[in-house]
């Protein structure tokens, strides 16, 4: 399969997956999960779920690590500090912990 | 003076800190103050957070917004993967009195309230915009006269660019390049995805895609490749490093965000623009630098 061949599957399967996402409650995101796992997308549906549960957890994306904190002093650039409690008040209205797992 | 409120982004505070260093020096140069936001959250990511929930998308949002919103200022994005969020969902919440209405009662939760009185602005659109070409231009101490540039938009800055360029052909970002005295080159794959979309499906294909666009930069005879998104940063100056190591190819095109080349231009250093953390490292920009 060429790279262009495999791109353009790779985004009808995602756009296919996207369409079923927007009609389907919350709860019902582990029965999308064996779903898109058969068409082979089950990296990319973790992958959002490990992503969506480090934003609620920590408030951030991306962990800020301790080499990171040095680097940044180094710059002199002022240590971030993410919100994880606005954002936990938020995902528990939302109904968003069952999605990123934290509330099993 | 112009005054921001910087959302500087999970990948730029967490993974690449001297983007951040060198935008706040160019900045500062440029006359224009900025605000570090506190406490804020992940934009949160389109794709994931869409996918998962698009109304969590737009409050979480909303709260990152309502931060600039309470400080009066404007707010700068520094990644194109935060721009997209927070253009769309301010822009969308501005026009949706409904949304709007369901996104404030989640956010009275938090004592919080999105009122739509701010702008989202790119560090591209601030400085091809606000600032102008005219402007930068004044501050140039070493213009980079025949050095040649090739330019990357990134997929994530359209929404936002189609309000000041041209979508199909924009010229903004080049005409910033054009404004230290370098020469824009033009290459065939110049609107290719960088290909980081793809690395939690698939590491060959992203490398695959990333390589793609190295090619024809080798083959139009770039200097460097500027970018204005994080992630595409590290896409490409990473994925130089494993096809080099792991494909024996001999990639060497070292990659800039937009800051750092108009940190050459005013003459920085090259501890300053950071050169030091980039996997691919340039003996022509180097010497530049230092002025041999």
């Amino acid at each position: 399969m060429s790279l262009r061949s495999a791109i353009y599957d790779a985004m009808k399967k995602y756009n296919s997956m996207r369409n079923v996402r927007s009609t389907t409650s919350p709860p019902n995101f582990y029965t999308l999960i064996t779903f898109f796992g058969e068409f082979g997308f089950v990296n990319f549906i973790l992958y959002c779920r490990e992503l969506i549960s480090s934003v609620i957890m920590k408030g951030t994306a991306v962990p800020m690590t301790h080499r990171m904190m040095r680097v940044r002093k180094a710059l002199d650039l002022p240590q971030i500090k993410f919100d994880n409690i606005e954002v936990k008040k938020i995902a528990e209205a939302m109904g968003l912990f069952k999605i990123s797992g934290e509330g099993e | 003076m112009k005054k921001y409120a910087l959302f500087p982004g999970c990948l730029i505070s967490s993974r690449l800190p001297h983007l951040e260093s060198i935008t706040l020096k160019v900045l500062e140069k440029l006359g224009i103050k900025v605000e570090l936001l506190e406490n804020v959250t992940c934009c949160p990511e389109m794709v994931s957070a869409k996918m998962v929930n698009v109304k969590a998308w737009y409050t979480i949002a909303a709260r990152n917004i309502c931060l600039a919103e309470e400080k009066g200022l404007d707010m700068l994005t520094l990644c194109n993967g935060c721009n997209a969020t927070l253009f769309r969902v301010n822009e969308d919440l501005k026009r949706d009195a409904k949304l709007r209405l369901e996104v404030n009662r989640i956010l009275k939760e938090v004592g919080r309230k999105f009122e739509g009185k701010i702008s989202v602005k790119s560090l591209l659109r601030v400085l091809y915009q606000d600032v102008g070409q005219n402007e930068i231009k004044k501050y140039v101490r070493k213009p980079l006269h025949g050095f040649k540039v090739a330019v990357h938009y990134g997929c994530h800055i359209f929404d936002e660019i189609a309000h000041y360029d041209d979508i199909k052909k924009p010229k903004s970002l080049k005409d910033l390049v054009t404004a230290l005295g370098a020469d824009v080159i033009s290459y065939s794959s110049e609107m290719l995805c960088c290909g980081g979309f793809a690395l939690p499906l698939s590491e060959e294909i992203s490398l695959k895609l990333a390589e793609e666009k190295l090619i024809d930069l080798v083959n139009v005879g770039a200097d460097c490749l500027v970018v204005i998104c994080p992630y595409c940063f590290l896409q490409y100056d990473t994925a130089q490093a494993l096809l080099n190591e792991r494909y024996n190819k001999n990639f060497e095109i070292p990659v800039l965000y937009y800051s750092q080349l108009l940190g050459v231009a005013m003459g920085l250093s090259y501890r300053d623009i950071g050169l030091e953390f980039h996997e691919i490292k340039s003996t022509k920009l180097a010497q530049l630098i230092s002025g041999y």
